[in-house]
């Protein structure tokens, strides 16, 4: 397993479809993903030089894709590439849905992402809220769910279905 | 029926009111469904949580060229009024059985001429977000299978099915929307379109699931249309997992629709 940098050609995303399977969707751009914080300000008047402490953490992302009806196909196992599944297959499916479902972003360091590279989701944490069509694309923003069973957290291991 | 990506505005057809205005229409702008977010700050939450809100369609807006050829966009759909309107979306090629559709009943917020970059006289024809205020239809899936790509049909479908996203049969319900832009028979033309759908693919298997009702689609020989119209389930009905036109011709001897189906995988 290689460390260090690496490139967007090896990030990709990973999604319990609406029947419980884990699913691979391929991305038009790699997204910006993590915890937005809260910065709650308590400085006084007084103070030299502003305080801050950091609040709440919040997640809320709008991921776009290629606009396509392919099968549903068995998610990639560690060190092979994304077995794409096609994205309107699987997101017209969710969106709505008011069960948590398993969410990764997967990011491969400098080749298909492997046990140990880094990953950013977690078990039954996302609810699907917009699903928008946009001549050869779609895009479908995910966000932390109110009934989520789990944290949602950087880690290095493969995001499974619950 | 190919599925895969989408190759672009090529592709695309668009359906309003039983109007074909594909001829017309260069290009839609972004469509597909938002739902209020509601936030869960409660202090004990290290992260915040997110809560599905009220659903809104926006059917975007289609963008056209200005011509008064009747039955066309112009002379057809300039006017501000309740429409149904169907986006069927190919791969590669025109609309077949089995694509993608995008439905609704929308209220129509304009429809403008103008000139565009090219110096060509342009139309768009915008539709609010929503449904509107008369539509019953209270399903928030706009997006469906394509069962009927818009062609004229002279006798019963005998072909199977299409299967859906889940894979499985679902108990949510659904809606389907016809558009019928031509008929023909001798006397009254009547017709009844259906959505029909069966546990295993097989033609013997299908059974009805949404009919449209018997529809009088002229008199004297003469189509009285275009015509458009929707047909929904209750929230927890039974759909098998494959789903299929189906045509009774009654007094019309041939009927040009498309029809689609919007299966609900979530609760309404």
């Amino acid at each position: 397993m290689a460390t260090g940098r690496t490139i967007k050609k090896y990030v990709y995303m990973v999604i319990e479809d609406s029947g419980g399977t884990m699913r691979n969707l391929v991305m038009t751009e790699c997204p910006d993903i993590g915890f937005t914080d809260d910065i709650v300000d308590v400085s006084a008047i007084s103070d030299a030089i502003r305080k801050k402490f950091t609040g709440q953490s919040d997640f809320s992302v709008t991921i776009t894709f290629p606009f396509s009806d392919g099968a549903a196909v068995a998610a990639s196992s560690s060190g092979t590439a994304p077995a794409e599944s096609g994205a309107h297959t699987i997101l017209s499916a969710l969106t709505g849905g008011v069960t948590a479902k398993s969410f990764g972003i997967y990011f491969g360091m400098q080749h298909n992402w492997t046990t140990g590279d880094p990953v950013f989701g977690g078990i039954d944490t996302i609810l699907v809220s917009n699903y928008k069509v946009n001549g050869t694309t779609c895009s479908a923003t995910f966000s932390y769910a109110g009934n989520a069973a789990a944290a949602l957290a950087w880690g290095a291991a493969a995001i499974t279905a619950s | 029926m190919t599925t895969g990506r989408i190759r672009g505005f090529i592709d695309y057809r668009f359906y309003v009111d039983g109007y074909d205005i594909s001829g017309y229409s260069r290009d839609i702008g972004e469509f597909g469904i938002s739902h209020d977010d509601a936030v869960d700050s409660s202090v004990t939450k290290a992260i915040k949580g997110h809560w599905i809100g009220q659903a809104t369609v926006t059917p975007g807006v289609i963008n056209a060229v200005l011509d008064d050829t009747a039955g066309g966009l112009h002379a057809s759909l300039r006017t501000s009024t309740d429409r149904d309107l169907m986006v069927a979306i190919g791969k590669l090629a025109a609309p077949v059985d089995g694509d993608i559709a995008f439905c609704g009943q929308f209220p129509q917020n304009s429809y403008r001429g103008g000139g565009d970059a090219t110096g060509l006289v342009a139309a768009t024809l915008s539709l609010g977000e929503g449904q509107h205020g008369a539509s019953t239809l209270g399903y928030a899936c706009p997006f469906g299978r394509l069962l009927l790509a818009h062609a004229a049909k002279t006798a019963a479908n005998s072909a199977v099915g299409f299967d859906n996203y889940s894979g499985a049969a679902t108990a949510l319900g659904g809606w389907m929307m016809y558009q019928i832009s031509a008929a023909a028979g001798t006397g009254d033309i009547t017709a009844t379109l259906k959505v029909q759908h069966a546990a295993t693919n097989l033609d013997g298997s299908f059974a009805d699931l949404l009919s449209s009702g018997v529809l009088n689609l002229g008199s004297g020989g003469t189509f009285g249309g275009p015509y458009s119209g929707v047909v929904a389930l209750g929230h927890t009905a039974d759909v098998y997992r494959y789903t299929r036109w189906q045509i009774a011709l009654g007094t019309a001897t041939s009927v040009t629709a498309a029809i689609a189906f919007m299966r609900a995988y979530v609760v309404q």
